[in-house]
């Protein structure tokens, strides 16, 4: 398996759910693919995260005002804490769906390339 | 056993795939927010890359990934292999050996590297390219390529009908072959032609002067191939408009989305190309980014 320092972490660092993501299931996840490709693969799943996690926010979201804050807030500053804080304040137990949603994101992800 | 030259894995391949899948979906269960974040310009799958690295993402997101998934998906169903059968060392001698030519003044190629490289690029590509084309040849078949504006594609075509890349603005007049739609209406195969056109320095053509509408006409919309051996990545295009000026120091224009996809803007790259003619009488070969 590759080490985390074969993967490039700070590509996933460019968000508001950093805290939240399984490091080291994906780094297992990423080891699956050609080193030449790794780049590749990995702004795929950056990129298969940030739609599933805002597809799960903007589906708990109850009114389309709250959905377009969300939105505005991320799209102003992607890696700000505000992001989650204005989450976590709108809806409980935003942190833990979040995490289920990447957990189940990168298990989709798993099949789908099987 | 040589290694065998292939196009992304099976596995990045489906990867890529269940992306476009999740987006999709994405869209059609938020089409409530659709306009709004249309108005914002707001890319869900571009959230996470940072503003300044948006533009180099964009190829990514934009054009080289969902046409190469789209490329791959049909190559796949099609069971053709986009696969050559050269092997690595031999792929990566090739453009080795394109890099350094590409080091050389601009112009045409010598008659041996021309013959060589025609016969070991339509096997990596899958398709016949040629230097020298129904006796027609290009004033350069190596330069440098700027990044030239969007076109017209009809009297009416306005920048805002144009996907992406607004920045690059529009051009004032039509191409100098006209415009690429017939009519108002602006079909797929007038969008492609202008999303991937190359301009070419037609002007310089010795016959010019005496030949111009039969040249015209030739060379319009003629399909070539852009090869970017730094970056191993090639653009199917048309030749949809001539130029630069040789006081640009620049041989050849390319379209927003060319530049992009082709990623000519990479300081790897600094814009050198090598640019052929696809031959295609059946015109199956497609408009876009190919990754080598």
């Amino acid at each position: 398996m590759k080490t985390l320092d074969l993967i490039n972490i700070d590509s996933f660092k460019q968000n508001y759910y950093k805290a939240l993501l399984p490091l080291e299931e994906i780094n297992a996840f990423l080891g699956q693919f050609e080193e030449r490709e790794l780049e590749a693969a990995t702004q795929s799943l950056i990129s298969l995260f940030d739609v599933a996690i805002t597809k799960t926010v903007l589906l708990n979201l109850d009114s389309v005002p709250e959905k377009q804050e969300f939105l505005r807030l991320a799209q102003d500053d992607y890696t700000s804490p505000a992001v989650l804080d204005f989450l976590i304040d709108t809806f409980p137990g935003s942190e833990e769906l979040i995490k289920q949603a990447l957990e189940r994101t990168l298990l989709s992800a798993k099949k789908a390339i099987l | 056993m040589p290694a065998v030259i292939q196009p992304p894995s099976e596995k990045l391949t489906k990867l890529k795939l269940f992306l476009e899948k999740t987006k999709t979906d994405f869209y059609s269960e938020n089409s409530e927010l659709a306009d709004w974040m249309n108005d914002r310009k707001l890319v869900v799958e571009q959230l996470g890359v940072s503003k300044k690295d948006q533009e180099l993402q964009q190829i990514e997101i934009d054009s080289v990934e969902k046409e190469l998934v789209e490329k791959l998906a049909q190559s796949k169903t099609t069971d053709k292999p986009l696969a050559s059968k050269i092997t690595k060392e031999e792929f990566d001698s090739i453009m080795e050996k394109i890099v350094e030519l590409l080091k050389l003044p601009a112009g045409k190629l010598e008659e041996e590297s021309e013959l060589y490289l025609e016969q070991q690029l339509s096997d990596i590509l899958g398709f016949d390219v040629n230097a020298n084309l129904d006796g027609h040849t290009l004033l350069f078949s190596t330069g440098v390529m700027k990044a030239t504006s969007h076109l017209k594609r009809s009297p009416t075509d306005t920048l805002e009908n144009h996907t992406n890349y607004h920045e690059a603005g529009l051009s004032l007049n039509r191409s100098a072959f006209g415009w690429f739609s017939g009519s108002t209406e602006i079909d797929q195969t007038a969008i492609d032609q202008e999303k991937y056109y190359v301009a070419v320095p037609l002007y310089y053509h010795e016959d010019w002067n005496t030949k111009f509408t039969e040249l015209k006409q030739w060379y319009k919309f003629r399909k070539v191939v852009v090869i970017n051996p730094a970056e191993r990545i090639a653009v199917v295009g048309v030749i949809g408009d001539i130029g630069p000026s040789t006081y640009t120091r620049r041989q050849f224009g390319g379209s927003p989305e060319l530049i992009h996809a082709g990623k000519i803007w990479s300081p790897k790259s600094a814009g050198k190309v090598l640019l052929l003619f696809v031959d295609d009488p059946k015109n199956t070969v497609q408009l876009g980014p190919i990754l080598l």
